[in-house]
């Protein structure tokens, strides 16, 4: 089930054309079809105070009226529209309408998803995830108790925890703290579900890594003791060994990415384990050489280009005579 | 999303390097004039990484130069020497030249102590450490803080 909002479909008015036998009720439905939708409430809420509150009709025609007057400051109209419905079903003693009263609630409910994704696009976090769990818990009350979300999850949460890792950069302090946490608990979320998921293995591996990498590297070169330091490395360590089974299993899934392979390169890198940093800055390097030799035919005087060139031909694909060849522009270029 | 593979290690090794300059007491004769901290490494790393953070700032009242040696023969009077692992075959050598000397040798190879290096840096797992010979130090003259003693993973006494 993909429950996009450009996918939801608008309700047909499929009370339309009916003929309503109860006289609130049929005035309501003319107002509706005039779009006059508050003239229609107020005779709706009328309608249910007589007798025609036993109607399923009626019912059915005040969800669709409260859903159509529903707006971002009258966002309660969106339950009054679901109990509505509730109550269409309930008053649906043959279950005639049973299937079109489902549809009602199916296209009200999955309003909350088409929120929770607003929401993301709007970078309001936390207001997303509250939706989409409203989403989840009406479509199980209402909808169907055995209804499995673990596909919905991994896509819902991935796209969140992706959103919260973007937010990252901008933040310090305990704000970054938070969304961190945030970050990872949307990203366990999805592993939860798929422990094999490849972009939430490769993105918590990624902020496990590069939160490490940047507690070391950020430090005050002045004011930072040696005790301070000694606990910045332990920290930085357990948030390398965090990243490092979450980058194993990416790279299991797709060996060849780059940002893969510069992660695990990274990660055991930062972990003293250069046996192992050098493997994977192999496999990066064969993947990398034609570029960075294209980046030289453009432009030999790229001294960040030479720089990387001499590094793999002194480390990792040894070739004295290339290395020689670009060290030599290289140090006629200054170094 | 990764921003580039950062260097960690030469960044926490360089920040230790400081720290041993502000815990580690020379004699008179060295309280004069420049600090310098002298690299000896193929690798670039750990002396960009010195000179960009540290150069100008301050032991006390000494300004801190840093110096990348191309070879043994260059180095005079330095404070603290940094011996890269690649380079490390030349500590004979230099335990020679600068016997006379109160230069503070750091090496990054295991066993290196044994060879007359004062501190070493080694790995305590997967995490960076050193440690320390408190005979080596005496032999250069060196008077290390009981701080930097009992933080390091192995003291020789």
């Amino acid at each position: 089930m993909r429950l996009i909002k450009n996918i939801l479909f608008s309700v047909l008015l499929s009370v339309a054309g009916q003929v309503y036998a109860q006289e609130y009720t049929a005035k309501a439905h003319a107002q509706f079809q005039a779009k006059d939708y508050d003239s229609a409430r107020v005779l709706i809420d009328y309608a249910i105070q007589t007798n025609e509150k036993y109607n399923s009709q009626t019912w059915q025609l005040r969800g669709l009226i409260y859903r159509k007057l529903e707006s971002p400051e009258n966002i309660s109209y969106r339950e009054v529209a679901i109990e509505s419905f509730i109550q269409a079903r309930q008053t649906d003693t043959t279950q005639i309408y049973k299937e079109k009263i489902n549809e009602y609630l199916y296209n009200t409910i999955i309003r909350y998803y088409n929120d929770a994704v607003t929401y993301l696009n709007e970078f309001k976090y936390t207001d997303s995830e509250k939706s989409y769990l409203m989403f989840k818990a009406r479509y199980l009350e209402l909808i169907d108790a055995t209804k499995n979300f673990a596909n919905e999850d991994i896509e819902y949460y991935n796209a969140l925890g992706g959103g919260y890792t973007k937010q990252l950069g901008q933040l310090s302090g305990k704000d970054y703290d938070i969304v961190f946490a945030l970050a990872i608990s949307a990203l366990g979320k999805v592993l939860d579900a798929d422990s094999m998921n490849y972009l939430a293995n490769l993105n918590a591996a990624v902020m496990y890594y590069n939160r490490g990498a940047d507690l070391i590297v950020n430090q005050d070169p002045e004011n930072t003791s040696i005790e301070v330091l000694m606990e910045n490395i332990a920290t930085a360590e357990s948030l390398f060994l965090k990243a490092l089974p979450l980058m194993q299993k990416a790279y299991a899934i797709n060996p060849t990415n780059i940002e893969v392979l510069e992660g695990l390169s990274g990660i055991y890198y930062s972990l003293n384990d250069i046996e192992n940093h050098l493997v994977y800055q192999t496999q990066l390097d064969k993947i990398n050489l034609p570029k960075f030799l294209e980046i030289y035919q453009n432009n030999p005087n790229d001294r960040e280009n030479l720089r990387q060139l001499v590094r793999i031909y002194s480390s990792t694909l040894k070739d004295d005579a290339q290395y020689l060849k670009f060290k030599t522009i290289l140090d006629q270029l200054g170094g | 999303m990764l921003t580039q593979v950062k260097d960690t290690r030469s960044v926490a090794k360089a920040l230790f390097i400081y720290n041993f300059a502000t815990l580690i007491d020379w004699p008179e004769d060295y309280r004069k004039g420049n600090f310098v901290i002298g690299v000896l490494a193929t690798s670039n790393d750990v002396y960009n990484e010195l000179n960009t953070k540290y150069k100008g700032k301050s032991i006390g009242s000494q300004e801190i130069v840093v110096q990348k040696y191309a070879s043994r023969t260059e180095i005079d009077k330095a404070h603290i020497l940094f011996i890269g692992e690649d380079k490390s075959d030349q500590i004979t050598s230099l335990t020679t030249q600068l016997k006379a000397k109160s230069t503070l040798i750091v090496t990054e190879k295991e066993g290196y102590l044994s060879k007359g290096a004062v501190i070493n840096f080694v790995l305590d797992g997967s995490k960076q450490a050193y440690e320390i010979s408190k005979p080596n130090a005496k032999k250069y003259n060196l008077v290390i803080a009981t701080k930097l003693t009992s933080l390091a993973y192995k003291v020789v006494e």
